[in-house]
């Protein structure tokens, strides 16, 4: 136990914002085992906030990028997938991490979501691939690959779209009916309160942070810049 | 739309956008595949790499030591600036034990073995010497062994009340009993009094491994 606790201060007194201090705490008592090699047994801990994993990201906290990418790898990974072929999405999912790890202190939580920005990021190596590949055709494994000769607007859409997918689906349960009541089936609130049998109140307020969360992956993707 | 009842909000430009791009989702875009194994590993070496080639050089100057390996080790925030600019001048030196003229001996402290982490044995004596060319630190261990696989050794400095610690560098197992080395200017020895040897493995981590084998405070 006791080298245990003196892991947890190493890492505290390696942070530099309270924050992240927070997250390498957290990450000391959750996962640090597996990821560290450690062998020591530890308890469940804390949750791991959003905030705290931001924070550790930006700060340059190596456990924050793996719980980042464990977070996103799969939708970053599919996304180069569908627009550039099997072959190549494993290269370029790579490229696009390292690409948001280096650029990470441009990043700002009040423009949107770190998810958000990480697909604008990945938005700009795939455009940047699929000109590459215009100049120099590549040979991929046969699987479908969106054609986005030259069209900048397919890729973006396509990332958005996907964004979007994996974001109401992290959306809690009641929230994403609502929010999908009134996308796919443009009820009013007073409608969906009338289907969901809830107060028009709670209508409001569950469709409100439904959507206040998309919007913020929606802003990140917006303020992510060519890196 | 989103908000069409007069009674409701109304909707702005991002959710109207929203909405537009979430009735455009396909069942396909739901779908994801894991990304293989390899991309994880080569974003950690990547960033391993550039590190190593960033880091500045410790040298043990010694006819027994083995080359350092490859392990990157770090120094934190600011001081990690100014080591490297220390290194790019070639103020960041080893050298061997056994101070010449002009050496002040500053402090100095046994090191003891850490019995709370029971990471090893072994003992040593650290001592603080004033030079021209900066303030050393003088390591000399004797019978130092790790009670588990170590890879290396690391050199730290200890904040006397957290254990904030700032590496100074690694010592090579089997390598030399003394190692000498420049203490950055940007880490105070008063702050940081408590010189500290850990057991560490090649883990890609390299934070302190919390397996401290030798510590002891100067004074």
């Amino acid at each position: 136990l006791t080298t245990t606790n003196w892991k947890i201060s190493a890492s505290v007194a390696s942070a530099r914002t309270n924050r992240s201090e927070l997250f390498n705490m957290v990450m000391a008592l959750r996962d640090v085992a597996s990821f560290a090699g450690y062998s020591r047994e530890v308890n469940p801990a804390p949750q791991l906030t959003d905030e705290d994993l931001v924070a550790g990201f930006i700060d340059g906290n190596e456990l924050a990028l793996k719980a980042f990418y464990d977070q996103n790898s799969r939708l970053v990974h599919s996304f180069c997938r569908r627009t550039l072929g099997a072959d190549r999405a494993a290269d370029v999912t790579q490229e696009i991490f390292l690409a948001a790890w280096k650029s990470r202190t441009r990043y700002c939580s009040d423009h949107g979501s770190l998810t958000g920005w990480l697909m604008g990021i990945a938005r700009f190596k795939v455009v940047d691939a699929v000109r590459a590949s215009t100049r120099q055709p590549a040979i991929t494994d046969g699987e479908p690959v969106v054609d986005l000769t030259d069209n900048t607007g397919e890729v973006d859409d396509l990332a958005l779209r996907m964004l979007l997918a994996e974001a109401l689906q992290q959306i809690p349960e009641r929230s994403r009916q609502m929010v999908e009541l009134a996308f796919y089936q443009d009820l009013t609130h007073g409608q969906i309160a009338e289907v969901t049998n809830q107060p028009l109140g709670t209508v409001k307020s569950d469709i409100r942070r439904g959507l206040d969360r998309l919007r913020r992956h929606l802003e990140g993707f917006d303020g992510a810049q060519q890196p | 739309m989103v908000h069409s009842n007069p009674d409701d909000e109304r909707p702005d430009e991002l959710d109207i956008r929203l909405k537009s791009i979430a009735q455009r989702i396909t069942a396909e875009d739901a779908a994801s595949i894991d990304a293989p194994d390899s991309v994880w590993s080569g974003i950690i070496a990547s960033i391993r790499e550039e590190e190593s080639a960033q880091r500045p050089k410790l040298h043990v100057l010694d006819g027994g030591a083995t080359p350092p390996q490859k392990k990157p080790w770090r120094l934190l925030g600011v001081a990690a600036a100014v080591v490297l600019v220390a290194a790019a001048a070639g103020v960041v030196v080893g050298r061997t034990a056994g101070q010449g003229r002009g050496t002040e001996l500053v402090a100095s402290t046994r090191l003891g073995v850490v019995d709370a982490t029971g990471a090893g044995t072994g003992a040593g004596t650290a001592q603080l010497v004033r030079q021209a060319d900066g303030t050393h630190l003088v390591v000399k261990v004797k019978d130092m062994s790790p009670a588990q696989k170590a890879d290396f050794f690391e050199l730290w400095l200890l904040d006397a009340t957290n254990g904030n610690p700032q590496s100074l560098g690694k010592m090579t197992p089997n390598g030399p009993d003394t190692v000498d080395v420049v203490v950055p200017a940007s880490v105070s020895t008063s702050e940081f009094p408590v010189v500290d040897i850990s057991s560490e493995i090649d883990d890609g981590d390299s934070d302190h491994s919390g397996l401290s084998i030798l510590r002891g405070k100067l004074s």
